[in-house]
Order: C-alpha cells, then sequence, then structure tokens
C-alpha cells in the first residue's frame, strides 16, 4: 500500500508533464478578439479609480484613528473596577500576524491601499492588544470588555472593508 | 543536430521579436501573427484552469485583449509566451472568481501530437480527472504540477500562502490517485 501510495505521485508527476501544451480551440477566436481591440478599454477611468481608492482609504483611516482614540482612552483609564460577574471568559490573545483569509483579500488589493489596511490592521491590533492587558491586570473591568469588544468590531469593519475594496475592484476591472 | 535545432530556436526568437515590436507599434497582423503562434498553449492552460470550454474561450479572449493593451509594458525581460501566460493565469482567476461556478465541466482533450493510444487513454483520463477537481486543488495543480510553476509563484498568482499551496497539491494528487487507480493500474503492473 505504501509503495503504491509513492508510485502514484511520481506516475502522476510523469503524466501530468506529458499532458499537451497545445490545445487549439474549437472555433476560431480570432474575429472576436480582433472586434474587442476596436471597443475602449474596460478598465476602470485611472481618475474615477483613484478616487475611489481614496475613499476606501479615507475610511480606513477612519477606522484607524477611532482606534487610537480607543487605545488613548484605555490607557488613560485608571478608575476603579466595577463589580461584574458572567463576562465570560478572559478574551484570548491575538497576535498582530495576518492570517491566511485576511492574505486572500489583502494580497488582491493595490500597493498603496494593502499597505494602509495593513497599517490600521496592525493599529487595531495593537490596541486590542492593550486591552487585553489592561484586562490581564483587571478582569471584571465591564468597560475594558466593551472595549475590547468595540475594538474586534472594529477589525471586523476593516477587513469587511477591505473585502468589499477587493471585490468592487475586481468588478470593475471586468466590467 | 543539435545546432540546428538551437538555430532554429534562435530564428523563431528573433522571429517572435520582430513581431511583438511592429505589434507594440499597433501592427494587428504582427498581434494576429502572436495569437496563431501562442492560442493552443493559452486555450490549453486556460481550459485546465477553469475546467469547461466556454469559460476556456472567454479567459483566451481576455487574455489576448488584456495583452494587446498592455503590450506597451513588455520589455522583453522574459519571452513573449511566459508573460503571456501570466497575463491567461490573471485573467482566468479573475474570471473565476466573477463567475464562482461550482459545477465541475467535462471536456473533451484532442492532443496536438501523436502519442500512442494507450497513453492517449491515460492522458485523457488524467484530463478529465483534473477537471473533476475542487477550484483551488485544480488551479494549484495545473499551475504546479503541469506547468512547473514554483510553489512560490503558484502562491503569488493565486493570492495564497506557499504553505497552503502545497497542501492544495497534496490534496490534488490524493484526490487524481483516488480516481485515476483503475486506469492507472496497468501501468504500476507492466514496472
Amino acid at each position: 500500500m505504501k509503495k503504491k501510495a509513492k508510485e502514484m505521485p511520481s506516475q502522476l508527476h510523469r503524466l501530468a508533464q506529458q499532458l499537451p501544451r497545445d490545445i487549439q480551440p474549437a472555433t476560431d477566436l480570432w474575429p472576436r478578439i480582433e472586434a474587442r481591440l476596436d471597443a475602449p478599454s474596460a478598465e476602470p477611468n485611472v481618475a474615477t479609480n483613484r478616487s475611489g481608492l481614496w475613499a476606501a482609504a479615507a475610511a480606513l483611516v477612519l477606522v484607524a484613528t477611532s482606534s487610537l482614540t480607543t487605545l488613548i482612552l484605555v490607557r488613560e483609564t485608571r478608575g476603579p473596577a466595577p463589580a461584574t460577574a458572567g463576562l465570560g471568559p478572559e478574551p484570548a490573545v491575538i497576535g498582530v500576524g495576518l492570517r491566511a483569509p485576511e492574505l486572500l483579500v489583502i494580497s488582491a488589493l493595490s500597493d498603496e491601499v494593502r499597505d494602509v489596511v495593513i497599517t490600521n490592521l496592525d493599529i487595531v491590533r495593537s490596541a486590542r492588544a492593550d486591552i487585553e492587558q489592561a484586562l490581564q491586570k483587571d478582569p471584571n473591568n465591564t468597560w475594558l470588555h466593551h472595549s475590547w469588544l468595540r475594538a474586534y468590531q472594529q477589525e471586523m469593519d476593516l477587513l469587511n472593508e477591505a473585502t468589499w475594496t477587493t471585490n468592487s475592484l475586481a468588478e470593475r476591472l471586468k466590467t | 543536430m543539435t545546432d540546428h535545432k538551437a538555430n532554429k530556436r534562435g530564428e523563431t526568437a528573433t522571429a517572435e521579436r520582430s513581431l511583438v515590436r511592429d505589434a507594440q507599434r499597433g501592427s494587428r497582423p504582427a498581434f494576429e501573427a502572436l495569437y496563431r503562434q501562442h492560442v493552443g498553449q493559452i486555450y490549453a492552460l486556460c481550459l485546465r484552469l477553469m475546467g469547461n470550454v466556454a469559460d476556456a474561450e472567454e479567459s483566451t479572449q481576455d487574455a489576448f485583449v488584456r495583452a494587446w493593451r498592455k503590450l506597451d509594458s513588455f520589455r522583453g525581460g522574459s519571452a513573449f509566451g511566459t508573460w503571456l501566460y501570466r497575463i491567461a493565469v490573471n485573467e482566468s482567476l479573475a474570471r473565476q472568481r466573477k463567475s464562482r461556478r461550482t459545477q465541475p465541466h467535462l471536456y473533451l482533450v484532442e492532443a496536438s501530437g501523436p502519442v500512442g493510444a494507450a497513453k492517449e487513454v491515460q492522458l485523457d483520463e488524467l484530463e478529465k480527472a483534473i477537471a473533476r477537481l475542487p477550484e483551488g486543488a485544480r488551479q494549484v495543480f495545473v499551475l504546479a504540477a503541469v506547468y512547473g510553476f514554483s510553489h512560490r509563484e503558484v502562491a503569488r498568482m493565486l493570492g495564497i500562502a506557499p504553505g497552503t499551496s502545497k497542501a492544495q497539491l497534496h490534496r490534488a494528487r490524493q484526490l487524481l490517485a483516488e480516481r485515476l487507480e483503475g486506469p492507472m493500474a496497468p501501468t504500476r503492473k507492466n514496472r
């Protein structure tokens, strides 16, 4: 069985290499291609596209600013811990590294928007990490819990915004 | 003989460079000649990536239209065919993202060169099995195993991590091995 399993990939590999590199389409595609060469480019107008990108970038900057505000507020909070119960387990610490689904979304963005998204994700996650540290010292602080949830929501919004921008750009590039 | 082949390749490359230059200056006949030269390879790639004839034809058209519009950006750093391949991969993936068709389609492959009957059956079975693979596994298998792109290149093209590319290739191989066990068994016995 082990031998079979070993043989199959190498045989598959050999066969895959032998697949024909050249397959002619059943119909001549040139007339349709030539007709499209005359049509105006379907690529989005650069000015329109840029304004869209800048709008997306501005939205992301707003989210980041809001997160920074949260961060500053959390750092300045030294009030007494309110008595709370039943808030559930302490939130797990989540690193600021990008996860695979996020990479998929982010890699489809243009360089300038990608930089903004990554920077803002770092800011939001760093804010969350700070809140988590504060929560470790003061686990019953409901305000900190709310702040953590708000930061998490902002992170989700940021990723949604990036996904929307990616999809929207892909749609516009194709139409 | 080797020199003759090398000379022939050199002549072809020179002729192609000349066609590219003419096409960059706006010559439609030159671009059509480039199309005729490369359409088989581009269509084969699109067919394998898309898994059905209709989308493969559309992607092939998209790729050549895009290539025409981006001709100015081709600086000759790589072969024209390689440049076209990358455009075709991008166009196919973009079309796939847009349509997100989940139903796999079978297609018939007509090999351009003469091959033995038994081998032809095996290759035909493999083509059909590739077309039935899940989208992600099919894309990785086609790009990495059939066209020889590295996992790094595949990852960049598909927007996934290199580790995911490796995992998808492993998955594709497993699925293909399961599906091809019957048709491929005689070859194993002969070894």
